[in-house]
């Protein structure tokens, strides 16, 4: 009787600890880290305008994570954010607008307008230009 | 040969006034915020965009839903998988008239916007009180109205009930350049 009482205690610890592990996979969301993600596309800026343009918008899902080049447009800060815009392409006013991470602050003071950049983020959408958040540079070339 | 040139002159002048006549905000702010005893919830969207034709003082915004940034990456899911539906209804938008606005006044005015806000497929209208700042030209707006989540079909669950204010504070701040299409 001792040893069944003893057995009860243990399974319900049991259930209690595989409820704790369920529910913490549930609704636990770990960020994604973008310096080390993958990405799942790679494309030029001035691609990325010229499908849109085209009012293709299924030209790319929301979400992905896309690494894309482009001709630095401007950098400014926004808002308090460091934000990256890279040219749509020649006589186009729409263009991409990357949010950079806060880490990225100084790595990107290297780089200035007319700069070659390619930078990772996720890819949010499309108004007049393409969005991309969580956005790091993922591999400079410079123009000398 | 002079009225040709003159002709052609106004035709230019005409042609590209409906362009000059517009600004537009690439990078607007769109704040809400979520006040209750058991949880504060806040969000930031940095990437909202507006136009207004400085002539007619009409005014439209365009957001992404799923660009709101969170502090927690469990409320920015919950936000656009369970209350807002983002794959479903991935923009919000407002389309209104700036009342009495005159843009030739310098400085700060403050005019009320009338329009339509839709979100989550419901669209209702408001009346926003803001502050207009015109500093040479370059115009900048902001403001703060208030939201009630159950105007927009916006489902809690009731166990998350007490997480989520009824009402919602949000924040907005454009910044406008002249549009150039």
């Amino acid at each position: 009787m001792k040893g069944l009482g003893k057995f009860i205690r243990v399974l319900i610890l049991g259930l209690v600890l595989i409820s704790f592990f369920l529910l913490w996979n549930t609704f636990y969301t770990k960020p994604v880290n973008i310096l080390e993600a993958e990405p799942e596309l790679y494309l030029n800026a001035e691609t990325l305008i010229a499908h849109f343009k085209r009012e293709n918008d299924y030209a790319l899902r929301a979400e992905k994570i896309v690494e894309i080049e482009g001709t630095i447009k401007e950098i400014n800060n926004l808002n308090n954010r460091i934000t990256v815009l890279l040219e749509g392409g020649a006589n186009e006013s729409a263009s991409v607008i990357c949010d950079m991470q806060a880490d990225q602050t100084k790595n990107l003071k290297k780089f200035k307008p007319k700069d070659t950049i390619r930078l990772k983020g996720i890819f949010k959408g499309f108004l007049k230009d393409a969005i991309f958040l969580n956005c790091v540079i993922s591999q400079k070339i410079i123009n000398e | 040969m002079n009225k040709l040139i003159l002709f052609f002159l106004l035709f230019i002048f005409y042609g590209q006034q409906p362009t000059e006549n517009k600004i537009i905000a690439r990078q607007g702010r769109i704040s809400f915020f979520s006040y209750t005893a058991v949880e504060h919830i806040k969000a930031e969207n940095n990437q909202a965009l507006s136009i207004i034709d400085l002539a007619t003082g009409e005014i439209a915004v365009s957001m992404l839903m799923n660009a709101f940034v969170f502090e927690k990456a469990l409320m920015r899911e919950h936000f656009n998988e369970s209350y807002i539906e983002s794959d479903i209804y991935p923009k919000a938008t407002f389309d209104g008239k700036i009342i009495d606005f005159d843009p030739a006044i310098g400085g700060e005015q403050t005019r009320m916007i009338k329009g339509v806000f839709s979100m989550h497929g419901v669209s209702k209208e408001l009346e926003i009180k803001t502050r207009i700042e015109n500093d040479e030209g370059t115009y900048v707006l902001s403001g703060t109205f208030e939201a009630f989540v159950k105007d927009y079909n916006i489902k809690i669950p009731p166990l998350l009930a007490g997480n989520i204010a009824k009402t919602i504070s949000i924040d907005f701040r454009f910044e406008y350049q002249p549009y150039e299409s």
